[in-house]
């Protein structure tokens, strides 16, 4: 019996792909560069806090309105995230550097993003004066707000699905991130499709900021809180696929949110119910580290692999 | 004469590829044993899987009575049947005498409680194996590399250290994956002439992969051939040279 | 004047208290080649069981000795599952296990809370003068950093650091030497996890409280910052990373006082702080100091 709180299975689907939505467009830039670079980039936390710190200057500084702080934050980031690899990871790993040194130099990197975006922005709470009040469809009580973002996060996994299948640059981005060697020996020019793949992820993430921003507030750590959640959606659902990011954020955005009814039942502090996202990443960490990807296309790979 | 290693219908595949298919082969204790066989045929992934660095998909392994395919590597070692890789895996940033020293077995030094607590013992090992290695370095003539860092070694000389570190432990069986590839002709018959030396002075057996097919009939007693994954002959060298099924697979690979 | 030598006295003890963090790390990273990017949740675990204890009544020798073996155990436990992991799922598991940790912290109240806990009884007897408690602080950080700085370097000129190198380099080959190779990185990674706890357990009687907020990812990633200052694999290395690191936080605190800038110092250091990473990364990535040279053996 939970006292006191009727089960609105509606409210909890609509909170789980709220917070999936917010997952998935957080994660998949990480799954990306993770796959392709082969290291884990730590600065994507920075890249997330940026996009909302950009909206906030469009929108309320520049007083443009809070769309267009969405389609800055958009591209800002995915600017931000280009610049990264020109000036930073592709130069270092031209240089020969081994996957623990790129995940260092992301580490410094975020340091000085998120001290940057400190001095720029302050370190008070910041708050988007766009408001949209709720309303009740049906069962569930939504705002115009949380529409808008699912609607855009389901166009964007749309879009990508597209991109991937149906035009010849998705199908490279597929090629690279599965085997950037032999993709580039086949031709395919990596240079372009990473940069392009660092422009996107990124862009996705300063996304993700604005939306979590417009849900709770602007802060510096505010990429910090989704980072490790992000980890999560890249492990469980295999690193480098997209698809598999997609289906882990909706599917840990579902844990978290019913999560806490089950927290409150248990009368355990509702904060656990990032720990539930964290257990999985655990679990896939040591059982399924090739994660649901891996799993799914494992035997479609094995008929696939030739004599050796 | 007792046979030290013995398999009972060994697999293992890689996805679709059946590696080592079935393969029941027996060696002859203190016997120099030669496996050769076309590239791809499975040789090296039997080496993996006796040794332990592979599990078998199915089958069984024996080592001197005792089963060990479902041991792993370390305690295989310790058994006594040591191998040796194509392409030496030396310790290339550490020097020579301390790639042979790391190779010995049975060290008190090697935890953290002999570490701390029982010094005086581990420092008087550590001298004693030094000695050792230093006399088999000296048998192999890399005495004067000892200080050496391993990756400074050439080809032939790390091979012979590959050698010598299989040795540190006292083993009783040497899986050799191709002690001499890439060697001149001259340092070959070196490394064969340690060989049969070892097997008379320690009575040690050897398996042996090795694609010179001359070098192997000169020095082996015995020779087990080897094509996709199954064993297609065995016997002298002297009568393989005329059996069908081996020229056929030969003739065809060249 | 005496400001300044206090000043000078509280920054050596937090030397002491990273040197040792950054020696643990290095014997993880530096000589096994284990990612742990989660140190900072084996400091908690120190820091909070010798807390606990000390605030409890009991003295502080058990305390520490408590936080010592509490975390060991704690980095064993986590060696099961997470030491056959491939290098970067390692890191990222020692990343989430100390969130992990801080968040069950912060949520259990009679864990302490959010507040964390207070009133941590010191070494130094009250009633003396702040400078002489400091000198008494001092004192003993230092002498726990030796015992450890002497734990590190008998492991390292052993057998069992000729072993652990062999793991850094090649793990396959030395398993097939005959190590039980999973042996040999669950014992080095307790004792650095038990050296972790000992460095948390003395900083929260010198600073008297504790909270979990206190003990974000940031530290372990500075600990990293500090191993890479000093130089991989170098023990006297881990000692002058953050030696270096600690004294430009500090230096970047005074210029607060002293200089006007456009840019808020507290941001300006962390800024140059990143910078200083990123250039170490591009020119000298293997650190100031070259790995420590093992002893030469007798005779040869």
């Amino acid at each position: 019996m939970v006292d006191g709180l009727s089960l609105n299975i509606a409210q909890i689907l609509f909170n789980s792909l709220l917070t999936g939505s917010l997952y998935v467009l957080a994660a998949i830039g990480l799954t990306l560069t993770y796959g392709i670079l082969k290291f884990p980039n730590v600065a994507h936390a920075e890249f997330i806090t940026f996009g909302a710190y950009i909206a906030y200057t469009v929108a309320d500084i520049w007083k443009l309105g809070f769309e267009a702080g969405v389609l800055a934050a958009f591209v800002a980031t995915g600017l931000l995230g280009v610049a990264s690899h020109i000036f930073l990871f592709g130069p270092l790993i031209r240089k020969g550097a081994s996957i623990l040194h790129l995940t260092v130099a992301s580490v410094g990197y975020g340091i000085v993003l998120r001290y940057a975006m400190q001095e720029i922005w302050g370190r008070k709470d910041l708050y988007y004066s766009a408001y949209y009040p709720g309303f009740d469809l049906g069962p569930i009580r939504v705002t115009p707000l949380w529409l808008s973002f699912i609607f855009l996060a389901v166009a964007i996994v749309a879009v990508f699905h597209l991109l991937l299948t149906k035009t010849k640059i998705g199908k490279a981005m597929r090629a690279t991130s599965n085997n950037p060697s032999l993709a580039q020996a086949s031709g395919i020019d990596t240079r372009k499709i990473i940069l392009l793949v660092w422009f996107l992820g990124s862009a996705l993430a300063g996304l993700g900021g604005v939306m979590k921003a417009s849900d709770t507030r602007i802060t510096p750590v505010l990429g910090w809180d989704i980072l490790i959640m992000s980890f999560a959606a890249v492990i469980f659902g295999g690193v480098g696929s997209i698809y598999g990011t997609i289906f882990a954020g909706y599917t840990l955005g579902f844990v978290e949110n019913l999560g806490v009814i089950g927290l409150v039942a248990l009368k355990l502090s509702t904060e656990y119910r990032f720990l539930l996202g964290f257990l999985v990443l655990v679990f896939a960490l040591i059982f399924a580290p090739q994660g649901i990807a891996g799993i799914t296309f494992k035997s479609i790979r094995r008929r696939l692999s030739s004599s050796g | 004469m007792a046979q030290i290693l013995v398999t009972d219908n060994l697999t293992k595949s890689f996805g679709g590829l059946v590696a080592v298919n079935n393969v029941s082969i027996q060696v002859d204790e203190g016997s120099i044993t030669g496996l050769i066989g076309p590239n791809g045929s499975g040789k090296t992934t039997l080496f993996n899987v006796i040794s332990g660095a592979l599990k078998a998909d199915s089958g069984k392994a024996f080592f001197n009575g005792r089963r060990i395919d479902n041991l792993p590597c370390h305690l295989i070692y310790k058994a006594g049947l040591v191998r040796t890789f194509q392409v030496p895996r030396l310790f290339q940033k550490m020097t020579v005498l301390d790639n042979m020293l790391i190779a010995a077995r049975g060290l008190v030094g090697d935890s953290l409680i002999g570490t701390f607590f029982q010094t005086r013992a581990w420092k008087k090992q550590e001298e004693e194996l030094v000695k050792k290695a230093l006399d088999i370095l000296e048998m192999l003539d890399l005495y004067h590399q000892r200080k050496n860092l391993a990756g400074n070694l050439s080809g032939g000389q790390m091979k012979l250290l590959e050698l010598g570190r299989a040795l540190m432990s006292d083993p009783k069986m040497l899986l050799l994956d191709e002690p001499a590839a890439g060697v001149s002709p001259v340092v070959v018959d070196k490394i064969f002439e340690k060989i049969v030396e070892l097997r008379k002075n320690f009575r040690l057996t050897f398996f042996i992969i090795e694609h010179r097919i001359e070098t192997l009939f000169s020095y082996t007693d015995r020779v087990i051939v080897m094509f996709k994954g199954q064993v297609i002959a065995e016997g002298r060298g002297r009568e393989l040279v005329e059996n069908p099924r081996v020229i056929d697979v030969y003739l065809g690979e060249y | 004047m005496v400001n300044i030598v206090n000043f000078i006295l509280d920054m050596f003890v937090y030397v002491g208290i990273f040197g040792i963090l950054s020696l643990s790390l290095n014997l993880e990273y530096g000589f096994t080649g284990l990612w742990n990017f989660g140190k900072v949740a084996f400091y908690m675990i120190g820091a909070y069981t010798s807390g606990i204890l000390t605030t409890l009544g009991y003295p502080v020798y058990v305390g520490f000795a408590a936080g010592v073996v509490v975390s060991g155990l704690a980095g064993l436990m986590i060696s099961l599952p997470a030491l056959r992991l491939r290098e970067d799922y390692l890191g990222i598991l020692t990343l989430v296990f100390g969130e992990i940790i801080r968040i069950i912290l912060k949520n259990e109240y009679w864990l302490g809370g959010p507040l964390g806990i207070r009133g941590i009884p010191s070494i130094t007897p009250s009633g003396l003068d702040y400078t002489t408690a400091l000198i008494i602080q001092l004192i003993a950080i230092t002498i726990i950093a030796a015992i450890c700085y002497f734990i590190a370097n008998r492991i390292i000129h052993s057998p069992y650091g000729r072993v652990i190198r062999g793991i850094r380099e090649d793990e396959l080959a030395t398993a097939t030497l005959g190590k039980n190779t999973f042996r040999y990185k669950a014992s080095i990674f307790s004792i650095s996890s038990a050296m972790a706890g000992v460095a948390g357990a003395f900083m929260g009687q010198y600073v008297t409280s504790i909270a979990p907020d206190q003990f974000m990812p940031f530290i372990s990633f500075t600990v990293w910052m500090m191993v890479m200052l000093g130089g991989f694999a170098n023990i006297e290395g881990a000692f002058l990373g953050a030696l270096i690191y600690i004294s430009f936080e500090r230096g970047a605190r005074i210029a607060k006082d002293y200089l006007l800038l456009p840019i808020d110092p507290n941001n300006l250091m962390f800024i140059l702080t990143g910078l200083l990473i990123l250039i170490f990364v591009f020119f000298r990535p293997q650190g100031l100091l070259k790995e420590n040279r093992v002893r030469e053996h007798k005779g040869v």
